[in-house]
C-alpha cells in the first residue's frame, strides 16, 4: 500500500513537470508548426541557472523566477538564429535545426559546467508531509502546485487574452490570421519565448529533487513529444493531460516492471497511441478534405 | 553512346579506382578515418531512401544500424555463422524490420512519423542496454571475427577498406537503378503529393513500405560492416546521437539526390577530424557549424554546388538531355 | 442500352454533422459524356472523391463492372479504369511535362525490384512504350513542344492539358474532369470542348463538373444536379433546362447559399 501510494505520488511529481515541458512544446508546435527537440534543454538551462544562483546565495524562489528568465532570453536568441531564418523552409529542416541546436547546448553545458551532476538546494528540499505512513518531501509538493498554477495560468492567457486569441488564431491557420491582422512573427516569438520559459522554470523545480547535469533535457524532451502526441499535437489542455498519464505509466512501470525498460515501455505506448489513435487521444476526429 | 552512358561508367571507373587504391594506402589513421566515412555514407543513402526520395523522416536509422551490427556479431560469436552468411542475415533481418515498422508508422505523417521512429530507435537501444543476456548489455559483443575473402583476411585496414567501398559501390548503384524507374518515380510522386500518387494508380502505402524496407536493409549491412571492422560492438554506438548523424549527413549533403550523402558524409568527417585539434571545444564548434549549415544552405551541399559549377539545373538534367534529344526527333518525324 | 460502367447507390458522406453528399445514385454509362452541375458547395467534388476512392462514402455502394468497390482505395479504383483531374490543379511542379506524365503511366511499366535491377528487356520495353504514348498524348492535347518544360513554367491552360493527359496515361474507362475549364478564356473553352469530345470519341467515358453551362450544355449527353448534397435533377440538357427545382435551385440560390 505505502509503496503503491508512493509510486503513485512519484508519477504525479514526473507527470507535473512533464505537463510544463509539453505544455511549452504544443504551443510551439502549434504556432510555428515546429516539432523543437531542444524543448529539454532549456529546462536544464533553468536548472543550471537556480544551481548556480543559489550556489552564490540567491534564494530559491528568485533563482526559479530568473531561471524563467533566463530560458527565455537564450530561447529568444535560438529563434532569432536557428529557427527565424528558416520559417520558409520545410518541417524537416526545422526539426534537424532544432535536433542541432539541442546537441549543441548540450555540449556547450558539458564544456562550461563539467557532465557531473550537481546538487541544488531548495529550503524545501529536507522538509516533507508525513500522510499516514507516507513522507512527501515538501519540494514534490511545490512541483505539483506550482506547474498547476502555471498550466492553469498559461490555459487562463490563451482563453481570455488578446495575445491568447492571437495564438490560437496563429495555430488554426496564419495565413488567415496574417489577413486578420494578427501579428504572426511576433507572436511565433513571443510563443516560442513563452514555451521554453515555462520549460526553464520546469528545470529549476525539478532540480532539488533530481539534479541538474548536461544532458538530462534529452529524455525530458522525448517524454514530453510523448505527452503531446497522447494529447494531441497542438492541443493545451491535452498536454497537461497527457502529462500526468505518462508520468504515472513511468513511474509505475519503473516501479512494478523494470527500471531498465520503462523507457521502452513508455514509447510502446506512444508507439500504440500513434498507431490507433493518431490524433491523440485526447482530440476530436476531424476528416481531412481532399 | 550518348552522355547519359559516358557519365554512368565515369563513375563506376572512378568508384573502382577508389577501391583499387584504397588497398595501397598505408597510413592506418588515414585508413580508419576512411573506413567510417564509408559506413557513415553507407547510412546516410540509406536514410535518403526515405527522407529524400520518398518524403519520409526517419530519426531511428540508428536501430537498423544496430540490429544490422548485433545479427551479425551474435551470429559470428554465439552460432559461429560465417560472416558473409551473417551478412545477409542482417540484410534480411532489417529489412524485415523495417517493413514491420513501417507497416503502422507509414500512414503517418511529418513530426509523428518523425517521433514514432525515434521511438523505435530509443526503444531498440534499451533493448540492446538490458537484455543482458543475449546482447551483453553495456558491455556488448566482444571478439567478432574479422571476415575473410578468398582467404584474405580483411582485418588488413586497407583489404576492409577496399571491401565496404565496394559493397557501399553495389548499394549506390542498386539506388541509382532503382531511382530512375517506376519505383523512383512513384517515390518522388508521393514524396510531393500523395493524392497525385493515388490517381496515377501507385499503392502509396505499398511503396512506402518499400522504401522503409530498403533504407533499414541498407542500414543493417552497414552494421554488419562496422561490426566486422570494429570486432567489437557495444549499444552506445547505436543511439539517438547516431540517428541524428545520420539524418544530418544526407540532408546536408543534399536529400533525394544520388551522390548528396556521399559527400555529406566526406563532408562531415573531414570537417570532425580537421576539428579534433580543438579538443573540448570540438562538439560545440561542429554542432554550430551543423545548425549554420541546415540554416544556410537548406537544400544541401551537392545540389548547391552542382548549382553553381552548372549554372541551370541540377544533375539529375544532364540525363533528361538526352530523352529531350530522343524526343526533338520524334517531333520532327511526326511534323 | 449501352453498358453501365460505374454505378453509384445512395452514396452519402458526412463530415461532422453535415451531409456533404446525401443519398445520391450515379450511372456512368459507356461512352456518354455526364455532366454534374449545382451551386458552389452542392458537394459536386465529394462526389468526384467519392467516385475516385479519394474519399470512403459514409453509407452507400459503388460498383464497377458489377463488382462492388465502396472499400477499395483510389489506386485501385485507377487500376479498374476511374481517371481523374482536379479541381485545384494536382501536378508536380518541380518536374517537368514529361516526368509528370510518365507518372501516369506508372501501371503500364514493369516495376518488380529484379526487373528493375536487372534492367531486363521487358523493363526497358515498357518504359519506351509509356515514353512513346506519352509524347504521342502531348502532340494529341498540341502540347507536344513542351515535353521538357518544367510545370511550373506552363499557363494554366496548358497544366489542364497536362493534367488531362496524366490521367488519359493510367488508360482510364471513366475520366472525371473537375472544373477543367475555371478561368478559361472563351476561346480556351471551346478549345476544351473539342478535346472532351475527341476523348470520348476515343471510347472513354467522362463525367465532367462544370460551372460554365455553355460547355455542359452542348457537350452532356445527360445532366444530373446536385443542390446541398442531394440529388434534385437527372436527365438530357433539355429537361434539366426546363426543370422547376434546378431553375429554383439556381435562381433562388442566393437567398440559402
Amino acid at each position: 500500500m505505502v509503496e503503491f501510494a508512493q509510486t503513485l505520488v512519484n508519477g504525479l511529481v514526473l507527470g507535473a513537470l512533464y505537463s510544463l515541458v509539453a505544455l511549452g512544446l504544443t504551443l510551439i508546435y502549434g504556432v510555428m508548426g515546429l516539432a523543437n527537440f531542444a524543448q529539454g534543454e532549456f529546462a536544464m538551462i533553468g536548472g543550471f541557472s537556480a544551481f548556480f544562483l543559489v550556489q552564490e546565495g540567491v534564494s530559491y524562489p528568485l533563482a526559479v523566477v530568473i531561471g524563467f528568465a533566463v530560458a527565455g532570453i537564450i530561447g529568444l536568441l535560438v529563434h532569432l538564429l536557428a529557427f527565424y531564418p528558416l520559417r520558409q523552409s520545410n518541417h524537416i529542416n526545422m526539426m534537424l535545426s532544432s535536433l542541432g541546436v539541442s546537441l549543441f547546448l548540450v555540449n556547450l553545458a558539458q564544456y562550461l559546467f563539467s557532465p557531473n551532476p550537481q546538487v541544488v538546494k531548495s529550503p524545501l528540499s529536507g522538509e516533507s508531509f508525513n500522510l499516514g505512513g507516507i513522507f512527501i518531501s515538501q519540494q514534490r509538493v511545490l512541483i505539483v502546485v506550482i506547474s498547476f498554477i502555471l498550466c492553469l495560468a498559461t490555459f487562463l492567457l490563451l482563453k481570455h487574452t488578446k495575445f491568447g486569441r492571437s495564438v490560437q488564431a496563429a495555430s488554426l491557420d496564419p495565413d488567415t490570421a496574417t489577413l486578420y491582422g494578427v501579428p504572426t512573427k511576433r507572436i511565433s516569438f513571443m510563443t516560442f519565448i513563452l514555451g521554453v520559459a515555462l520549460t526553464g522554470i520546469a528545470g529549476a523545480l525539478l532540480a532539488p529533487v533530481y539534479n541538474v547535469y548536461p544532458t538530462m533535457g534529452i529524455s525530458l524532451t522525448l517524454k514530453a513529444f510523448v505527452v503531446v502526441v497522447l494529447g494531441g499535437m497542438g492541443n493545451v489542455s491535452g498536454a497537461i493531460a497527457g502529462g500526468v498519464i505518462v508520468g504515472l505509466i513511468e513511474s509505475f512501470a519503473g516501479g512494478y516492471i523494470s527500471t531498465g525498460f520503462q523507457d521502452a515501455i513508455v514509447f510502446t505506448v506512444l508507439f500504440v497511441v500513434l498507431i490507433l489513435k493518431p490524433q491523440g487521444i485526447l482530440t476530436k476526429v476531424q476528416g481531412e478534405k481532399v | 553512346m550518348n552522355r547519359n552512358r559516358i557519365l554512368f561508367w565515369t563513375c563506376i571507373l572512378v568508384g573502382m579506382i577508389c577501391i583499387l587504391s584504397s588497398l595501397y594506402l598505408q597510413n592506418l589513421y588515414i585508413l580508419r578515418v576512411a573506413v567510417f566515412a564509408v559506413i557513415a555514407a553507407m547510412l546516410a543513402v540509406s536514410v535518403n531512401l526515405l527522407v529524400g526520395y520518398t518524403g519520409q523522416v526517419s530519426l531511428g536509422q540508428a536501430g537498423f544500424y544496430g540490429i544490422g551490427a548485433y545479427t551479425v556479431g551474435l551470429l559470428t560469436t554465439q552460432w559461429h555463422w560465417s560472416f558473409w552468411l551473417a551478412l545477409l542475415a542482417a540484410f534480411i533481418l532489417t529489412s524485415l524490420t523495417g517493413l514491420i515498422l513501417g507497416l503502422p508508422t507509414t500512414q503517418l505523417k511529418g513530426h509523428f512519423l518523425g517521433i514514432a521512429t525515434l521511438g523505435f530507435g530509443i526503444i531498440v537501444n534499451v533493448i540492446f542496454n538490458n537484455w543482458t543476456s543475449l546482447t551483453g548489455g553495456p558491455n556488448g559483443i566482444r571478439g567478432i571475427a574479422p571476415p575473410e575473402l578468398f582467404g584474405i583476411s580483411l582485418q588488413y585496414e586497407n583489404y576492409f577498406l577496399g571491401f565496404s567501398l565496394f559493397c557501399l559501390m553495389v548499394v549506390v548503384l542498386m539506388v541509382h537503378l532503382v531511382v530512375n524507374s517506376a519505383i523512383g518515380r512513384a517515390w518522388k510522386c508521393i514524396r510531393h503529393d500523395e493524392i497525385s500518387a493515388q490517381v496515377s494508380g501507385i499503392n502509396v502505402y505499398g511503396y512506402k513500405l518499400m522504401a522503409f524496407s530498403l533504407s533499414g536493409g541498407i542500414a543493417g549491412i552497414a552494421g554488419g560492416l562496422y561490426a566486422g571492422f570494429m570486432t567489437f560492438i557495444s549499444p552506445e554506438t547505436f543511439d539517438l546521437n547516431q540517428s541524428i548523424t545520420i539524418i544530418t549527413t544526407a540532408i546536408l549533403g543534399g536529400p533525394g539526390t544520388l551522390f548528396g550523402p556521399l559527400v555529406g558524409a566526406g563532408v562531415l568527417t573531414v570537417l570532425s577530424e580537421s576539428l579534433r585539434a580543438l579538443n573540448e571545444l570540438r562538439l560545440i564548434i561542429y554542432r554550430a557549424i551543423l545548425v549554420t549549415v541546415i540554416v544556410f544552405l537548406p537544400e544541401g551541399i551537392y545540389p548547391f554546388i552542382s548549382k553553381k559549377l552548372r549554372k541551370r539545373g541540377i544533375a539529375s538534367q544532364l540525363k533528361l538531355k538526352d530523352r529531350r534529344r530522343e524526343l526533338d526527333e520524334q517531333d520532327f518525324s511526326q511534323s | 442500352m449501352s453498358k453501365i460502367l460505374v454505378k453509384a447507390e445512395q452514396v452519402s458522406v458526412k463530415f461532422g454533422g453535415l451531409w456533404a453528399v446525401k443519398k445520391v445514385d450515379v450511372d456512368v454509362k459507356a461512352g456518354e459524356i455526364l455532366g454534374i452541375i449545382g451551386p458552389n458547395g452542392a458537394g459536386k467534388s465529394t462526389l468526384l472523391n467519392v467516385l475516385t476512392g479519394l474519399q470512403r462514402p459514409s453509407a452507400g455502394q459503388i460498383q464497377i463492372d458489377n463488382g462492388y468497390v465502396s472499400k477499395k482505395d483510389a489506386w485501385q479504383m485507377v487500376k479498374m479504369g476511374i481517371g481523374r483531374s482536379f479541381q485545384t490543379i494536382r501536378l508536380l511542379n518541380e518536374l517537368t511535362v514529361i516526368e509528370n506524365l510518365l507518372i501516369g503511366g506508372h501501371l503500364y511499366t514493369k516495376r518488380g525490384l529484379l526487373d528493375v535491377l536487372g534492367r531486363t528487356v521487358r523493363w526497358r520495353k515498357t518504359e519506351q512504350q509509356i515514353t512513346n504514348k506519352a509524347m504521342e498524348l502531348l502532340q494529341l492535347l498540341g502540347i507536344g513542344h513542351k515535353a521538357q518544360e518544367e510545370i511550373s513554367a506552363l499557363s494554366l491552360e496548358e497544366r489542364r492539358r497536362v493534367e488531362i493527359a496524366r490521367a488519359l496515361m493510367t488508360r482510364p474507362k471513366v475520366l472525371l474532369l473537375d472544373e477543367p475549364g475555371a478561368g478559361f478564356s472563351p476561346q480556351e473553352s471551346d478549345q476544351l470542348c473539342e478535346l472532351i469530345l475527341s476523348i470520348r470519341n476515343r471510347g472513354i467515358s467522362v463525367v465532367l463538373v462544370e460551372h460554365n453551362m455553355k460547355v455542359i450544355m452542348s457537350l452532356a449527353d445527360r445532366i444530373i444536379v446536385l443542390d446541398h448534397g442531394q440529388k434534385i435533377a437527372d436527365g438530357t440538357p433539355k429537361e434539366i433546362s426546363e426543370d422547376e427545382l434546378v431553375i429554383r435551385a439556381y435562381l433562388g440560390g442566393e437567398d440559402h447559399a
